[in-house]
């Protein structure tokens, strides 16, 4: 096991501001002292070369846990192991062989080219010359970011900030990978980039990344296995797969139609449908009976074009785990 | 252990480099601070030379004395400025990017002590070229120093007067882990600094009993003691000495920032900022 997790626990405690002049008067000398339970009691292993999705909520106790894996913050109590060390302890020796990249935070220099950010990372981790020619000119590649390393930082895009983040923390070469919506506000071209890379990446060096994203896309293209977290507990631990059998006893039938299309009673009677329109309809039917009601339609009189069987949205599941607790 | 060091070299290097490039990009912001150093200036020479016009002597300063103070005093602030450098260590706390710096294998503390370099460079450098024309035009104004070994624990004690001041901004800086806005101490406290380092006037032109409050602080060493050197206030063993106490409490401050770094650091990981 590359990454093992036991009973790991954080409270943070802060204090409690009062609305309101006097209170905020009253809060300089007394103070309540309150505590969020950010991350409880969560267990999990990880192997070697596995990408695995962090899926919850804001404030579910992703980043806390992924802070604690990389050493910057220490757990109220509980255990974690990663590559065989304690992360907290902040061995150089651990920390030349993981990354974390943060969607929302830059480790680049502001005013200068990303290419100066990578050699002063270079000499940090103090990455070879060679392995740093190697390394550097692999993910610009694949990247395709070539064009743009001797711009400066801040006239760059969002998108192409990030691809320069993901080189400078990729350098060195880590075996762990701990990825922060690392597609937080990117366009969707963008968004697929990076999830390409992160997926190709994993494949070809057999790192071990765990990622939180907010966006479905990149957890159903990049991650066999999640971990639901909520209110700082684990959810669900498995395959995605499994979780959308579980959850997903609906199958969604997307037909078209052509000549004169449809109306609305000539296509109610199979099934619950969530989207009308003459030429296109969508129906919600239930998941074993799916492929016989799409015979029907197919061997009815209506005018069909094209009929998809397709799984309902991963979305729609989230939200109804969610749900349910 | 020689492939260690060169390790570390390139690792100085890198950092000072980077740093140095990026405060060029500041280039028109560089001329506007020399700018205003040079009407502060100005304005001290104006204030003593005013003074001057109906007194021979005040408190024991000569008018060229007086001179001499401003202007070589001002060489040495540029010498031993870290320009904010306290903003800078609490920005890091404040913002989270301390995060970058705890995931990689460096030290903090030490990083930023080598970032100084970098950053100061530029400044330093305009700085001092500025006050050498400065001290060229007040050449028939001020003494020039004529004892070598005094000049060399001068600049010894200026060199060492940089980290003083670099730490003792660090130790500003960290506050930012117990506090969430610092602007209002630092102000406090560097006007404090200024004051007992002698920034304003020479300490001693004030009753003694202050002047000896003012000897149990780090401060004076950075400015007063070598200028008092200069103007041969001091004998060279009182200089010595003078050096000597101000190496103690390089030492003494550094081991305060380890302690409070630590403290910080805990609270850091444990608030998760």
């Amino acid at each position: 096991m590359i990454i093992e997790v036991k009973n790991l626990n954080k409270t943070y405690d802060f204090y409690k501001k009062q609305p309101g002049l006097l209170a905020s008067i009253k809060g300089l000398f007394k103070r309540e002292k309150l505590f969020t339970e950010a991350v409880k009691d969560i267990n999990f292993d990880i192997k070697e070369g596995e990408l695995i999705g962090f899926l919850g909520p804001n404030g579910a106790g992703k980043t806390t846990t992924l802070k604690m894996l990389s050493g910057i913050l220490h757990p109220t109590s509980g255990e974690a192991s990663v590559l065989g060390f304690e992360p907290w302890k902040r061995e150089p020796k651990y920390q030349k062989q993981f990354a974390l990249v943060m969607g929302q935070k830059n480790q680049l220099w502001w005013d200068l080219p990303a290419m100066e950010s990578f050699i002063l990372n270079k000499e940090i981790y103090e990455v070879s010359d060679e392995d740093f020619k190697k390394n550097l000119d692999e993910l610009v590649e694949l990247l395709d970011i070539g064009d743009i390393l001797n711009i400066q930082v801040r006239k760059l895009s969002l998108g192409q900030r990030m691809k320069c983040e993901l080189v400078a923390a990729l350098l060195h070469g880590p075996k762990v990978l701990f990825l922060d919506e690392p597609t937080i506000g990117l366009d969707v071209v963008a968004q697929k980039s990076i999830r390409d890379f992160l997926k190709k990446y994993n494949q070809e060096k057999n790192t071990t990344i765990i990622l939180t994203s907010h966006y479905m896309e990149d957890i159903k293209e990049l991650c066999e296995r999640v971990v639901i977290i909520d209110h700082g507990k684990i959810m669900y631990d498995g395959k995605l797969k499994a979780l959308i059998d579980k959850y997903a006893d609906h199958k969604e039938l997307k037909i078209t139609f052509n000549n004169n299309g449809v109306t609305r009673e000539q296509v109610e009677g199979y099934g619950q449908i969530d989207k009308f329109d003459k030429y296109r309809v969508e129906i919600k039917v239930k998941r074993e009976k799916a492929k016989d009601i799409a015979a029907q339609i197919l061997s009815s009189e209506l005018p069909v074009d094209d009929i998809l069987i397709d799984e309902i949205d991963i979305d729609d599941i989230i939200r109804k785990i969610f749900a349910n607790n | 252990m020689k492939v260690l060091e060169s390790k570390s070299v390139k690792k100085i290097s890198a950092i000072i480099s980077s740093e140095f490039q990026a405060q060029t990009t500041h280039r028109a912001d560089f001329l506007f601070f020399r700018l205003a150093n040079l009407l502060e200036l100005l304005g001290l020479i104006v204030i003593w030379s005013i003074i001057y016009k109906t007194n021979d002597i005040v408190r024991g300063y000569t008018y060229p004395e007086m001179m001499t103070y401003v202007t070589i005093g001002w060489l040495m602030i540029f010498l031993t400025g870290n320009y904010g450098f306290e903003a800078k260590i609490a920005n890091h706390i404040h913002e989270g990017t301390l995060t970058n710096y705890l995931l990689k294998p460096i030290d903090f503390i030490k990083y930023m002590i080598i970032f100084s370099f970098g950053r100061t460079s530029i400044a330093l450098l305009s700085g001092f070229l500025l006050q050498i024309v400065v001290i060229v035009f007040m050449l028939d104004k001020i003494i020039l120093i004529d004892n070598f070994i005094n000049l060399f624990i001068i600049i010894l004690m200026v060199f060492f007067g940089y980290f003083l001041n670099l730490f003792l901004s660090i130790l500003i800086g960290m506050i930012a882990f117990w506090t969430t806005y610092i602007s209002g101490v630092k102000y406090s406290i560097n006007t404090t600094i200024k004051f007992l380092s002698g920034r304003y006037f020479p300490i001693n032109m004030l009753p003694l009993v202050y002047f000896k409050i003012s000897l149990f602080f780090p401060f004076v060493y950075i400015f007063f003691m070598p200028l008092q050197l200069y103007l041969g206030k001091i004998s060279t063993v009182e200089g010595l000495r003078a050096l000597g106490v101000e190496m103690v409490w390089m030492v003494l401050l550094y081991g305060l920032i380890r302690v409070i770094w630590k403290k910080g650091l805990k609270r850091y990981e444990g608030v998760g900022i």
